[in-house]
């Protein structure tokens, strides 16, 4: 506990932090009460560590006005709802892409029409592969999980 | 303490303005922790149970506090919004592990805190600028005004620096500052939001008021460290 200062204090500096709030036992409030009477610059230092609090708790920041916040949470079964919607998006996409594919390599059409669609089909494809990968990420890394009491 | 010891400067302003130089509240209230509160647990059983009424009166009656937490955090009042959200959503999709019996606050401070840890992770966040490049979203409102103009505007201006200088230090001094002076939690409470040994609460906190106070000095807030002589 006790720390060489240049002021002489023999205890941590830390007990000042304590004493300006309010958060010491009554031994060390007595020690550091002592202290303070004869150590000028222990006591310009909490006389700045309180000013600073002050003007912290001083300051007041303006607060969203109500439509601001946005919806309220959704409860569980909206959560279920969208994760059926996801679903059933990836299902109907693979069936309509998988059927068209298949069409489209049947039909009679000039081959670079068939590489353009397929390009522009791919591309689109990734795209939907690279959100699912971010969003399945996220929930893997996700540090919230471990959030309890 | 002999209350004829003589004040600098800067906490005659705070004096001057009638804060204390000593926090006068009991020490016990460091002692404790997060206080339960019985209307609020019957409304996270509620919750729990799938009462939508009861989601949403537990959202508004936080999200106010959430807010701010993620505004001193963060410093921007859109990414603050966008925090507190997320935080309430994670807050009640966690419910079912949440136990009723405990309070709300230091769970949903907690996810504040990590959500807003994460955004500046990700370097999310758009704090880009200097907060007093950005009135319009940083808006502290005088909380007391005197009948001196010149005080209120010293103090106004004082407020807006030590806001300012926040926002530089590292993150774990920003938050256990915006937990203690901004929060007004105590001891015990920052120690259940950080996870950390109440112990530990002290010393970086003083760690912390240091940094703002070396953080304000270097950017021309604050006068150089006086000696003790030219205090007196």
């Amino acid at each position: 506990m006790s720390v060489a200062a240049a002021c002489g204090r023999r205890f941590d500096e830390a007990l000042l932090s304590g004493y300006l709030d309010g958060a010491l036992t009554q031994h060390e409030r007595q020690v550091v009460s002592l202290h303070l009477e004869a150590c000028a610059d222990c006591r310009a230092e909490l006389d700045d560590m309180a000013a600073l609090r002050a003007a912290a708790r001083g300051t007041a920041f303006a607060l969203p006005a109500d439509g601001e916040w946005g919806e309220l949470p959704r409860t569980a079964s909206s959560r279920a709802l969208r994760l059926g919607g996801w679903g059933l998006l990836l299902v109907w996409m693979a069936v309509v892409l998988g059927s068209g594919l298949v069409e489209l390599m049947r039909a009679a059409v000039p081959a670079w029409e068939r590489v353009a669609v397929a390009g522009v089909v791919a591309g689109l494809l990734l795209l939907l592969l690279s959100v699912l990968v971010d969003r399945l990420r996220e929930l893997r890394t996700d540090r919230y999980r471990r959030v309890q009491k | 303490m002999s209350t004829a010891m003589a004040l600098s400067p800067l906490a005659s302003l705070a004096v001057a303005g009638g804060d204390a130089r000593l926090d006068q509240r009991q020490d016990v209230q460091n002692v404790q922790g997060f206080q339960n509160d019985p209307a609020e647990r019957e409304l996270v059983r509620r919750a729990r149970g799938g009462d939508a009424a009861a989601r949403d009166e537990l959202a508004v009656t936080h999200r106010r506090a959430a807010y701010l937490l993620a505004l001193q955090l963060l410093g921007n009042r859109d990414d603050a919004l966008d925090a507190t959200q997320d935080a309430l959503l994670r807050f009640f999709s966690t419910l079912d592990r949440f136990r009723p019996e405990q309070p709300v606050r230091p769970w949903l401070y907690s996810i504040v805190r990590n959500r807003c840890r994460d955004l500046m992770r990700r370097g999310r966040v758009r704090r880009a600028e200097p907060l007093d490049a950005e009135p319009e979203r940083w808006r502290p409102e005088l909380v007391d005004s005197s009948a001196d103009p010149e005080l209120d505007a010293e103090r106004a201006e004082l407020r807006r620096q030590v806001f300012t200088a926040l926002g530089g230090l590292h993150r774990e001094h920003r938050e256990i500052l915006v937990l203690r002076d901004y929060q007004d939690l105590s001891y015990q409470e920052i120690a259940e939001v950080l996870r950390v040994p109440r112990g530990t609460v002290m010393s970086r906190l003083h760690r912390a008021r240091k940094a703002l106070g070396t953080a304000l000095r270097t950017a021309g807030a604050l006068p150089p460290a006086a000696k003790a002589e030219g205090r007196l």
